[in-house]
C-alpha cells in the first residue's frame, strides 16, 4: 500500500509541478505576445509612409494591452501558487529520505488538503484568468487573421505574408493551449473538491468518536 | 494558516506529536496553533481522555493515551480511503 501510495504521491507532484510550469510559460507567452502587439502599433515601424504614432488597428492595440495585463496578473497567481506547491513538494521529498511510515502519509495527506483549502480561490481565479487568456489570444489571431487577409487581397509580398501567417498561427496555438490549461486546473479542482466532500463526510465517522468518548 | 485545516486534522497532528510527552509550547509551536487555540484543542482532547497530563517541576507535559491511538488509526484509515478511492489529478 505504501509503494502504490508513494508512487501516486510522485504522480500527483509531477502533475501539478508540470501544470504549475506550462501555466507559469504560457503567461509569460501571453505577456509577450501582448507586449509585441503593443509596440507594434505604438512604435513606427521600418519602412512606414507616415512618420509619427499611426496606429494601423486600435483593436489589435486594445487586445494586445489587455493581454499584457492578463499576462503579468497570470504570473503573479502562478508564482504565488507554484511556491506553496514547492513548499509540500519539498516536504514530501525530505520525509521520503527515510522510510515513510503511514504516519508519515497521512501527514502529507493533511498538508496537501490543507494547501488545496488555502489555494481554493486561487486556483479558482487561475481557472478564469486562463480562460481569459486564451480568449484575449484567439481574438488577437483573429484580428490579426483579418488584417492579414487584407494584405493578401491587396496582393502584399508573399514572405512577409507567410511569416504572419505563421505568427498568428503561433498565437492562436497558445490561445487554444491556454484555454486547455484552464480545463486543466477545473479537473484538478474538481478532484480536490471531491476529495474534499469525501472527507467531510468520513469526518462524522470521527465526530462520532469524539462524541462517544 | 490553522484556521484551514479541520479540527480533525489538528487534533491528529497534536495527538500524533504527543505520541511521546511534549509540553504545551512545543505542542503549539510544531502544530502551529495560537496560545488560545492550543489551549482549547488540549483542554477538549485531555477532557476527552485522548491526552494525559503529567507534571515535570514547573512543566505541564501532554502524552497521548491509548483512545488516541484509535483516534489517529481511524483517522488516517479514512484518510488514505479517500487519496485511494477518488484517483488523483494526472495530467
Amino acid at each position: 500500500m505504501n509503494t502504490n501510495l508513494s508512487e501516486a504521491f510522485e504522480e500527483e507532484f509531477l502533475s501539478f509541478f508540470a501544470l504549475y510550469m506550462m501555466n507559469l510559460v504560457f503567461a509569460a507567452i501571453t505577456m509577450a505576445i501582448g507586449l509585441a502587439a503593443v509596440v507594434q502599433q505604438l512604435i513606427p515601424q521600418p519602412g512606414a509612409i507616415q512618420p509619427g504614432l499611426v496606429i494601423s488597428s486600435p483593436v489589435s492595440l486594445v487586445v494586445g494591452g489587455l493581454a499584457f495585463v492578463i499576462g503579468l496578473v497570470w504570473i503573479a497567481a502562478t508564482a504565488k501558487l507554484l511556491s506553496s506547491v514547492r513548499v509540500v513538494r519539498r516536504a514530501y521529498r525530505q520525509k521520503k529520505k527515510r522510510d515513510m511510515t503511514p504516519e508519515d502519509f497521512t501527514g502529507m495527506m493533511v498538508h496537501m488538503m490543507t494547501q488545496y483549502r488555502e489555494q481554493k480561490q486561487m486556483i479558482n481565479a487561475m481557472i478564469i484568468i486562463c480562460l481569459a487568456g486564451g480568449c484575449v489570444l484567439l481574438v488577437q489571431g483573429i484580428v490579426s487573421a483579418v488584417m492579414i487577409s487584407g494584405r493578401v487581397v491587396g496582393g502584399g509580398a508573399t514572405f512577409p505574408v507567410l511569416l504572419s501567417i505563421l505568427a498568428v498561427a503561433f498565437v492562436m496555438i497558445m490561445g487554444g493551449a491556454a484555454i486547455l490549461i484552464s480545463r486543466c486546473f477545473r479537473r484538478y479542482a474538481k478532484v480536490w473538491e471531491t476529495r474534499l466532500d469525501a472527507m467531510g463526510r468520513s469526518e462524522l465517522e470521527l465526530k462520532h468518536m469524539l462524541e462517544r468518548t | 494558516m490553522a484556521e484551514r485545516r479541520s479540527q480533525y486534522e489538528i487534533y491528529w497532528e497534536v495527538l500524533s506529536f504527543c505520541k511521546s510527552g511534549k509540553s504545551f509550547t512545543a505542542i503549539i509551536n510544531r502544530c502551529n496553533l495560537n496560545s488560545k487555540a492550543g489551549q482549547e484543542h488540549l483542554g477538549f482532547l485531555t477532557g476527552k481522555g485522548y491526552l494525559a497530563v503529567t507534571k515535570n517541576g514547573d512543566k505541564t507535559i501532554y502524552t497521548a493515551t491509548e483512545k488516541a491511538v484509535e483516534y489517529t488509526t481511524l483517522f488516517s484509515r479514512l484518510y488514505q480511503s479517500v487519496f485511494d478511492e477518488i484517483p488523483g489529478f494526472r495530467l
